[in-house]
């Protein structure tokens, strides 16, 4: 009986750190995305298995290291912050129990306008009565739609690829003593 | 290791299907009621573990411990794997219903070339356990990798093409299973429960 008791129980344990190593390479993984809208940088912080990460501290870092801001996620893992530096970026979340992760952005994901938005007004009037022709126009609306949804289409692709998550491993394993539960119950029932 | 839907062609699948019928039959009526939660515990186990891949090789592998279950459970093997590669196909897509019959016998048989391995062996020593349980952790591994391939023989490629890559890149596997059969062996001889199909107790 004792024996028993103690196969079962190394069973069990050999069993808990087979989950434990699992979750722990699932949760692991941490993604910061990173997109620009507008002038705005927006980011996005999430553990492999899609849960967000909320109230980690994101830090932008220039080319050379110097701290430019600081933000905090909100609830939805988001935050959001005027681009503050016309230069390759380095943003570095970091959630104060162990996981950090960095995104760089290059100078050319960022907004070209930011600097010449005035220029840009004064000639504004000269613009407007440049024609675009169907082509054109079709072109550059496809191109900024593009830019637009590429953080969606990349959203998409980890959400497609991302494994399975610790509801779907529980509940197998829930099924398997399930399983085992019935067919005991059946045997008990024959005998 | 979880060969998709739709790559195989019919009598493949049902010549599987049929064999691994066969081993879940045999192992249901060679179970007795005490083997019923061990089988259900390691079922969990071999659930579990194929989710724990290993970026090694030419391809990233996941830990089958096919070996390992096979020396614990005997002939249960086959039902244990059933139902984990069941589960397995509908909560984590990995392979798939039709294929689930051709699976288990890749992944169950080579299980049961490891128990009976360790059954028959002359072990005297702890060394020599300690070796059997390595040969027998990376045999199944090979195995089966060599049942992969003798499975997709009746898709275009040539068996030495596919049996070569599938031992490749499961030749790291081969060796962490061994290790850790070794260890999970030497765990259950040091709390002595008589659960190893073959190791005598006088070792």
């Amino acid at each position: 009986m004792f024996n028993k008791y103690k196969l079962n129980l190394s069973i069990s344990l050999f069993l808990f750190f087979i989950i434990f190593a699992t979750s722990a390479v699932l949760a692991h993984g941490i993604n910061l995305d990173a997109y620009v809208e507008g002038n705005k940088i927006i980011t996005e912080a999430s553990f492999s298995d899609g849960s967000v990460i909320k109230n980690a501290e994101v830090k932008v870092y220039d080319g050379q290291g110097h701290l430019l801001s600081s933000t905090q996620t909100d609830e939805n893992g988001i935050a959001e912050f005027e681009v503050p530096a016309l230069e390759d970026l380095k943003l570095v979340l970091n959630d104060k129990l162990g996981h950090q992760v960095e995104n760089r952005l290059e100078r050319s994901e960022l907004p070209a306008d930011l600097e010449n938005k005035e220029l840009e007004s004064e000639s504004t009037a000269e613009k407007m009565e440049t024609t675009f022709s169907e082509e054109e126009l079709r072109t550059i609306v496809s191109e900024e739609l593009d830019k637009q949804l590429s953080p969606l289409k990349q959203e998409l692709n980890k959400m497609n690829n991302s494994g399975p998550g610790i509801t779907e491993i529980i509940g197998g394993i829930g099924y398997i003593f399930g399983l085992m539960g019935l067919y005991l119950y059946f045997k008990k029932r024959e005998n | 290791m979880h060969i998709s839907e739709g790559v195989l062609s019919a009598p493949v699948l049902i010549g599987g299907a049929a064999l691994a019928a066969a081993g879940v039959g045999v192992g249901l009526k060679k179970m007795r009621d005490q083997d019923i939660p061990r089988t259900a515990l390691i079922s969990a186990a071999l659930f579990v573990a194929s989710l724990i891949r290993l970026p090694l090789g030419p391809t990233s592998v996941h830990l089958l411990l096919n070996g390992t279950a096979g020396i614990i459970l005997g002939w249960q093997i086959f039902p244990a794997i059933l139902i984990s590669l069941f589960l397995q196909s509908i909560l984590f897509q990995f392979g798939g219903i039709t294929t689930l019959g051709i699976n288990t016998l890749n992944i169950a048989l080579p299980g049961i070339v490891a128990y009976y391995l360790f059954s028959f062996a002359r072990i005297n020593s702890r060394v020599q356990l300690g070796i059997f349980s390595f040969i027998s952790g990376g045999a199944a591994v090979f195995l089966t990798s060599i049942l992969v391939a003798f499975s997709l023989v009746f898709t275009e490629q040539s068996f030495l093409e596919i049996a070569e890559l599938a031992v490749i890149s499961h030749l790291p596997l081969m060796i962490i299973e061994g290790i850790i059969t070794v260890f999970v062996v030497f765990s259950i001889k040091k709390i002595n429960v008589n659960i190893l199909g073959g190791i005598r107790q006088d070792v």
